[in-house]
């Protein structure tokens, strides 16, 4: 299936985006506002799981339902060695638990990535529609999984009370916590580029496109999606256990389809295929949340008090609405804006 | 485990496997005609439900309350069908996706707008309950017999009006060809209105009766759909034989492994806090759909696409 | 003697009960082109694909060389040395005509495990696409995405990235589908030239093309081969003249009468 995607125009609109993700933490650090910086590392936090999904499904052309799967593998990563070094039980064959970030962002990498690199090799066999459901599934099965291992809280999930160390950083400071999420983001953008203008990424372009030319060249789509559905489930993975950091809780929700679906919307609703979209697409998810989520229902009576509760239903409204009548997500029409704005020309 | 208990979990089996084919099938056959696939479905799974009880409630009837599930569910479905499928069918995948994804984020929480976050409770009728003798000595639920005959009648009744009748040509032919069908001269929106609908009210149908044993409560459809697509994917998408071989697999394979395998596998590997004999049951039906899709890419009775090595 | 660079052997293939080809025997000497004629519905798009690795066959041989690869893939093949172009221009539609060149050199030096230096500044994958570009007249139009190229560029595209793979055979099917009478002419002098790098099996409909080009020739009907040999061997074939050329053909080479494939060379693409 092909994914139909304008050609970007400058990185510039989402790259101002994501530098101004840093400066609205920066200043709400100063003003003394440690609520924002919180939300602006969620934002950041959400931005690169979706900059995983974006890697398999902007690049790749694959639909993948399942990947709150990666997103869940990371957070009880973090859930499992932390809550052994915090009961100081050993894990397994006499390992301890680890509450470093480091060691903790190793582990997600290598079993999300472990995952991605089973559940791609049994759902790549297959295309279209089967490739959308077979993911869906999978995190499905991870979900109940998670649901029945009480030894790590089950449908309750597990809370881990101190936020991890990182080697001489103090992560308990928000504005710390937030730039270390933020530089993440950074590498994983900074990796997503390279990936996009490598060999690999013009043979992971085209198989989205043609795989009846690229096997014509000599090269497998095959492995090609592999590969990157691979390094999309380890980077959505690593957000997985900055998230549960972030919150100082995992739960089997992390895996649930409704984490699936929303981290797919704002990466589409962002862009999908555009570098920086997953990050437009976060903040803007972000912000919705908050506002509309926030709104007070005293504010409104009667019927309408239920508009902030009931946020969900303009979230869908609204994508229904892009969906149906619009094309290329948020940040082409920020795009549009804002070469209009500077009469420039894309090139 | 005694012969009675586990002709009793066969039976269990049956009666999952018979209700995941009323979702199954309307959701495969839409996909077969039309090209779409709706995560949507689950929505009015649970609008039947819903709409059942709040019948039954108002009026005392359950058979009513069957009846409004499916009018409720169809009239749903013609409501998106018009609105919002009509522009899907020539999109591409993704869109599907986002735009019934949307859908089912509107349905939840308007119905959780509108009836609150408690579940309703929908009781089986007097003449519905207490256990039946079978044969063999085995005493079992009338509720879940019937069931079991209603999905069988269901199954019955769609082969009958896709084999038999010409509605159900105009429906295999648009399974094959949908231009040619156009083409032809036969209506092909209200052929497709009609699907839609049909798959709706089975759905809706099938949420009232699971409804009546577990129950209605929002979001109560998504797993069903999750385990459709399970059975879809088994079964071999837009085929209906397919779905309901696939429907009886799953069923069993998930209500006796749930059955069985914590007896087998828990005294293997002890644990204060975790059956993994449970844990790995609910994980046996995806196990299952991953085996089938390594033999078969296409599922059991999929279409066979052109030969690619 | 050596082994022929392609060899097909007694290959058969049928869907259901229609047989597409039955016992096909030819092969691809070096240094020459080998025409595969028919009427629509021959059977020789289904031989194309078998050929190509994309659809497998009841019974039969394909080599390579000395290689046999009847059980091996489109990949496969192609790591082996075999160039093949599609009826309907496979072209990367999004892609410039630059990067769907670099796509074929990528193919080529098997590159696509390279993931982390940008295409771009790999030695002389850029100087390879250009030239390609350059042998087909397609300089101008490096920057124009695929799917903006008009249908004769595109057709060149198409050939420009089989050239690239530096194949031990081509296999082309239909290159000059859809071309005006002008853009033709010089796809057949391009062709002409490219035998000298490899040897080619040219499915075609155009009989100009054929005749001007074809050292042999092979004549397809209903799943079999009627006729094989050279171009005056072939044009004086009375089954041949009879099922397929027409009976007034100017034995100078110019067709004046194709009774059932007149409209195809103009028409473009066609289903054999």
């Amino acid at each position: 299936m092909i994914v139909a995607r304008r050609r970007a125009g400058s990185h510039l609109p989402g790259l101002t985006i994501f530098l101004g993700l840093a400066v609205v933490a920066l200043y709400a650090h100063f003003a003394e506002e440690p609520f924002i910086i919180t939300l602006a590392t969620r934002a950041a936090i959400l931005a690169l799981a979706g900059v995983g999904l974006n890697l398999a499904l902007g690049w790749g052309g694959l639909v993948s339902l399942g990947h709150a799967a990666f997103f869940g593998i990371g957070g009880y990563s973090m859930g499992v060695l932390a809550s052994h070094a915090q009961d100081g039980v050993p894990l397994l064959a006499g390992l301890p638990g680890s509450n470093q970030m480091p060691i903790i962002w190793l582990t997600a990498l290598i079993f999300s990535g472990l995952a991605a690199l089973v559940i791609g090799a049994v759902s790549l066999r297959t295309s279209g529609v089967y490739f959308i459901m077979i993911t869906l599934a999978f995190a499905q099965m991870l979900y109940q999984f998670a649901i029945g291992w009480r030894r790590y809280g089950g449908e309750d999930g597990l809370t881990i009370y101190v936020r991890n160390d990182f080697p001489g950083l103090d992560t308990l400071q928000p504005l710390t916590f937030f730039l270390i999420s933020f530089a993440l983001l950074g590498i994983a953008l900074a990796l997503c580029a390279r990936l996009r203008a490598s060999p690999f990424g013009l043979a992971l372009d085209a198989a989205r496109q043609s795989p009846g030319r690229v096997r014509a060249v000599g090269l497998d789509p095959y492995r090609l999606k592999l590969t990157a559905f691979v390094l999309s489930g380890m980077i959505t993975g690593l957000a997985g256990a900055l998230f549960a950091d972030l919150n100082r809780f995992v739960s089997p929700s992390m895996l649930s389809w409704q984490t699936s679906g929303e981290i797919m919307v704002f990466v589409i609703l962002g862009g999908v295929g555009r570098l920086f979209g997953p990050v437009v697409g976060a903040v803007g998810f972000v912000l919705l949340e908050h506002l509309l989520g926030g709104l007070p229902s005293r504010l409104f009576g009667g019927l309408f008090s239920g508009l902030g509760d009931h946020w969900h239903v303009w979230l869908g409204l609204l994508l229904l609405l892009v969906v149906l009548f619009a094309g290329g997500g948020l940040l082409g029409g920020i795009e549009r804006i804002y070469r209009r704005l500077s009469h420039r020309d894309p090139t | 485990m005694t012969t009675a208990l586990l002709a009793e979990q066969v039976l269990n089996g049956l009666q999952l496997g018979v209700m995941l084919f009323l979702v199954a099938a309307g959701l495969t056959l839409v996909f077969g005609v039309m090209g779409l696939i709706n995560l949507a479905h689950g929505s009015l799974y649970m609008i039947g439900a819903f709409a059942a009880a709040w019948t039954k409630a108002a009026s005392g009837s359950f058979m009513l309350g069957l009846l409004a599930s499916m009018l409720a569910a169809a009239v749903a479905g013609i409501v998106i069908e018009l609105l919002v499928m009509r522009r899907l069918y020539a999109r591409d995948h993704l869109e599907q996706v986002l735009a019934t994804f949307a859908l089912i984020l509107v349905f939840s929480e308007g119905t959780r707008w509108i009836f609150g976050d408690f579940p309703l409770y929908l009781d089986k009728p007097d003449w519905l309950s207490g256990p039946v003798m079978l044969p063999g000595g085995l005493q079992y639920p009338l509720y879940r017999l019937t069931l079991i005959g209603v999905g069988i009648a269901v199954a019955l009744g769609l082969y009958l009006l896709v084999e038999r009748t010409r509605t159900g040509m105009r429906i295999r032919a648009g399974q094959s060809d949908r231009d040619m069908v156009a083409v032809l001269g036969i209506d092909i929106d209200k052929l497709f209105t009609l699907v839609f609908a049909l798959g709706a009210a089975l759905a809706g149908l099938a949420g009232a009766l699971v409804g009546t044993l577990q129950s209605v409560q929002v979001g109560m459809g998504e797993p069903m759909l999750i385990l459709a697509f399970v059975v879809i994917v088994i079964g071999g998408i837009g085929s209906i034989k397919g779905a309901f071989a696939g429907s009886l697999l799953v069923g069993l394979t998930d209500t006796l492994g749930r059955a069985l395998l914590p007896g087998l596998i828990d005294p293997l590997i002890p644990s204060s806090s975790t059956s993994y004999g449970t844990t790995l049951a609910s994980m046996l039906v995806y196990i299952l759909m991953a085996m089938v899709l390594i033999v078969r890419p296409n599922g059991l009775f999929g279409r066979a696409l052109e030969q690619r090595r | 003697m050596s082994a022929p660079a392609l060899a097909i052997d007694k290959v058969s293939r049928r869907f259901g009960s229609v047989v597409a080809c039955s016992e096909v025997s030819l092969d691809v000497r070096a240094g020459e082109i080998h025409a595969l004629i028919g009427p629509n519905g021959a059977g020789k798009s289904t031989l194309v694909a078998i050929v190509a690795g994309s659809l497998s066959l009841d019974s039969g041989r394909i080599s390579l060389g000395d290689e046999d690869v009847t059980h091996l893939d489109t990949i496969e093949r192609t790591q082996r040395g075999l160039g093949r172009s599609f009826q309907v221009s496979e072209v990367i539609p999004e892609a410039t005509a630059k990067e769907n060149l670099a796509l074929a050199c990528v193919g080529r030096q098997r590159l696509a495990r390279s993931l982390l230096v940008p295409w771009r500044r790999v030695s002389g994958l850029q100087k390879a696409a250009l030239e390609f570009a350059e042998q087909l007249g397609l300089t101008a139009r490096l920057q124009v995405p695929a799917s903006s190229l008009s249908h004769g560029e595109r057709r060149r595209l198409e050939l420009a990235m089989v050239l690239a793979l530096k194949p031990a055979v081509f296999l082309l099917d239909e290159p000059l589908a859809g071309m005006g009478a002008e853009a033709a002419d010089e796809m057949i002098g391009l062709l002409a030239e490219l035998k000298q790098r490899a040897p080619i099996l040219l499915v075609e409909h155009d009989m100009d093309a054929v005749f001007a080009l074809a050292d042999r020739l092979s004549v397809m009907v209903s799943g079999e081969v009627i006729a094989s040999g050279s171009v005056d061997e072939i044009r004086h074939n009375r089954q041949v003249r009879e099922s397929y050329l027409g009976e007034d053909l100017d034995l100078s080479g110019r067709a004046s009468n194709q009774p059932a494939d007149e409209d195809a060379r103009r028409q473009g693409p066609s289903v054999a």
